[in-house]
């Protein structure tokens, strides 16, 4: 057999020679977990792991340590936390609960609080306040709004100043309301509004006979106002004092 | 079957496992013989090269998984060892190398004197001559499918538009044209060495 032996089996036993002696001089004895045993160690690790989490997740749900679940049809539970963002995040999603179809800022607000699952309930970015055209005051993010649905025939219009530590309800509406439109003035500073689906910008005439037009977003519209209180209000055509 | 018993403490591939220099040993007793295996069934004289240096380097890196104590277990062992490597190899196509590059292993190119004697090592020379027998012995619509199948790569059911049978009849057809030639193929000297 050695006398056919290939060339090349001589040179890989050279190597086998040297690391076996590197091993021998170093005093090294075979490895006591394998490569293979690592590899299987490491393969098995993450999805134990996460299968565990899951688990212990579960299990304190279960024990009602902690409730968390969003149902989109009607009756909703929410984590029970004492800070006052969550206590108002809670509020807030028994209300978007009962949300059925329409067209409103809740697909933008669901989304957001199911993905954040509400402990960090944020209010929806494009909901802010907007200026009115031309005005030379900057756009006011500071504060968000929200159009948030309460019971089967009402909504409620929020504001939440940023850091606030709950948000202010600045209009509870009837939902023909929001067919009709209407305009809220009653928050400091502010002229606040809800129109219907569709609407893109609105025209606010204030007391001083000045027309502003704001765009709408949502069914909101919102704008810093110095005049006091609005006297008019126009969307395509339509007039509402 | 008798097994070469040797002591435990005699074994070089136990031994192997406080005593590295051992192992030279094992590779010096096994390499050519896993080497021909290897070539008999991969037909390629560098796949067949790193398919060994690869057994040899899990063997060393795996040597205290090892719980025999005789030639045949250690025989066994590194053939298995081997036999996992080619199989994975057949499925990918790409022979591992994990353990030779763990262990920093430099495999040797091959020289031309590598490749005539691993085909003559391999007896591959005499394997053709057998599978060539044997395949004229097959019924000529054996030969047909199987030289379609397996030199011409065709799939069966071009086979079996090529030949205008159903895909049922060609698959039977390669099937025991295969079965035949291995039934002949097994009584090559060295081709049962290291089955199981």
């Amino acid at each position: 057999m050695s006398a056919v032996e290939p060339p090349f089996i001589a040179g890989l036993r050279q190597e086998f020679e040297r690391v076996a002696e590197a091993d021998a001089t170093a005093g090294r004895r075979a490895p006591r977990r394998t490569p293979r045993l690592r590899q299987f160690r490491l393969s098995i690790a993450l999805p134990v792991l996460t299968a565990l989490t899951l688990l212990v997740a579960i299990a304190v749900v279960a024990t009602g340590a902690v409730t968390l679940s969003v149902d989109l049809g009607g009756e909703t539970e929410l984590p029970v936390s004492r800070s006052p963002e969550t206590a108002f995040g809670m509020e807030l999603v028994d209300r978007v609960a009962v949300l059925s179809r329409e067209r409103t800022a809740r697909d933008r607000i669901i989304p957001e609080l199911m993905m954040t699952g509400l402990t960090e309930l944020r209010p929806a970015a494009s909901l802010r306040v907007f200026p009115p055209s031309g005005a030379d005051s900057a756009v006011d993010d500071a504060v968000k709004m929200w159009l948030v649905p309460k019971g089967e025939d009402r909504l409620v219009l929020v504001t939440w100043a940023k850091g606030a530590a709950k948000a202010t309800v600045v209009a509870d509406v009837d939902r023909a309301e929001l067919l009709r439109g209407r305009a809220v003035a009653d928050i400091a500073n502010y002229v606040l509004g809800l129109v219907p689906d569709g609407v893109e910008r609105v025209t606010v005439t204030t007391r001083d006979g000045r027309e502003t037009v704001l765009p709408v977003d949502g069914n909101v519209f919102a704008a810093p106002i110095e005049d006091g209180p609005h006297t008019g209000l126009a969307w395509e055509g339509m007039t509402r004092p | 079957m008798s097994l070469r018993r040797t002591s435990g403490d005699n074994c070089d591939l136990a031994r192997s496992v406080t005593d590295p220099r051992a192992f030279e040993r094992v590779y010096d007793a096994y390499a050519t013989r896993v080497l021909a295996f290897l070539a008999r069934r991969t037909f390629d004289a560098e796949a067949a090269r790193d398919l060994t240096a690869e057994t040899f380097a899990q063997a060393y890196q795996g040597r205290r998984r090892f719980r025999g104590s005789t030639d045949d277990e250690t025989a066994a062992w590194l053939y298995g060892i081997a036999r996992n490597l080619l199989n994975r190899y057949i499925r990918t196509g790409v022979v591992e190398r994990k353990a030779v590059e763990r262990l920093g292993i430099r495999v040797p190119q091959l020289v031309e004197a590598d490749y005539e004697r691993i085909v003559q090592l391999a007896g591959l020379a005499d394997l053709r001559a057998v599978i060539a027998e044997e395949f004229s012995r097959l019924r000529p619509d054996q030969q047909t499918a199987v030289h379609l199948r397996v030199v011409e790569e065709l799939s069966y059911p071009e086979i079996a538009q090529r030949l205008a049978i159903s895909e049922q009849t060609a698959r039977a057809r390669v099937s025991r044209g295969l079965r035949q030639l291995v039934a002949g193929v097994e009584h090559v000297p060295g081709m049962k060495e290291g089955l199981a």
